[in-house]
């Protein structure tokens, strides 16, 4: 057993290793105009800011689709399919959304 | 950096050590900070006092997680982070829960940066010598060292760094030490 760990912990490099900044990357839901009709309902044109964590949720979600055969499920697809399936319970999103708002400062101080 | 620490058990001692672990990162100068994703909030009320221990914009984060493994915070803190440690108790009631959670985690990331840490150990018995295999059954690569059951640690998480023995800082500066060579 080391003698005296935290002399050791000191010694490390830590800080040269910090959480790897990621780059916001804009991803047009609906590309074009705004309010439209589909198929008799109404339907709202987004653009929101997404950033590599939520684009690779996303991917993932088509790659889970593809796995059961359905193929070539879009972008707004794919967002709506999370929309849908999402858990409303306070607790959850109170966490989801403070993780997110962490990951966010975290990344404005890189 | 980010460092997860996971068991799919409330009591499993997740909270504790992560706040031990950002405690002994801070003594040693690296700011380190723990990140409460439980919707209990236990981690930010035990902190109260201690505020710099929560800040979220500290360059190494132990993020403690919910004891639910269906639950997408967990899954994320997994996915997330440089390292994910499984903490556990030694007791084989325990055991289920942190296979479960081991199964876990491989399902969702590759194994060679986590690593299984058992707490609340009691030296000298027979749980306490049968730790390996324990680990094995589990099936994650254990830490060379433990934290025992201490209630100075219990006291340490409200009362900061002070609260502890010589032989008990000693203790979380070498499991401090062997969280942060997993990911050299
Ligand atoms: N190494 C330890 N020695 C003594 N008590 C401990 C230790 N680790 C945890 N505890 C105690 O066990 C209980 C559960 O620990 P906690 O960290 O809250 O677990 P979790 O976050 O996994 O639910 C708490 O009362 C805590 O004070
Ligand atoms: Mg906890």
């Amino acid at each position: 057993m080391k003698a005296n760990a935290l002399t050791e912990l000191r010694s490390q490099k830590l800080a040269g290793k910090p959480p790897t900044a990621e780059a916001p990357r804009a991803l047009s839901v609906v590309p074009g105009k705004s309010d439209s009709k589909s198929g008799g309902t109404r339907r709202t044109t987004a653009t929101m800011s997404l950033y590599p964590a939520d684009l690779d949720r996303l991917k993932e979600i088509r790659r889970k689709l593809e796995d059961h055969g359905i193929k070539r499920v879009s972008d707004s697809e794919a967002v709506r399919v999370a929309l849908r399936h999402v858990e409303l319970s306070a607790d959850e999103l109170v966490a989801a959304y403070r993780a997110m708002q962490a990951d966010d400062q975290r990344r404005k101080q890189e | 950096m980010i460092i997860s620490f996971v068991n799919g058990k409330g009591g499993a001692g997740k909270t504790t050590t992560a706040i031990l672990v950002a405690m002994a990162l801070r003594e040693a100068g690296h700011a380190a900070a723990v990140r409460d994703l439980d919707p209990q909030r236990t981690a930010t009320r035990w902190l109260s006092d201690q505020p710099e221990l929560l800040d979220t914009a500290a360059p190494i984060q132990l993020l403690d997680t919910p004891p639910r493994l269906e639950s997408a915070t967990v899954a994320d803190a997994i996915r997330q982070a440089d390292s994910v440690i499984v903490v556990s108790r030694p007791s084989p009631c325990d055991l289920f829960t942190s296979q479960d959670t081991a199964a876990l985690v491989s399902k969702l990331r590759a194994l060679d940066k986590t690593r299984l840490l058992f707490t609340n150990v009691r030296e000298k018995t027979i749980l306490a010598r049968g730790l390996d295999q324990t680990a094995q059954e589990i099936g994650i690569k254990p830490l060379k060292v433990h934290l025992q059951l201490r209630e100075a640690y219990q006291h340490a998480v409200l009362a900061g760094w002070k609260a502890l023995t010589q032989e008990a800082r000693e203790e979380v500066g070498r499991v401090a030490l062997a969280i942060v060579t997993v990911l050299h």
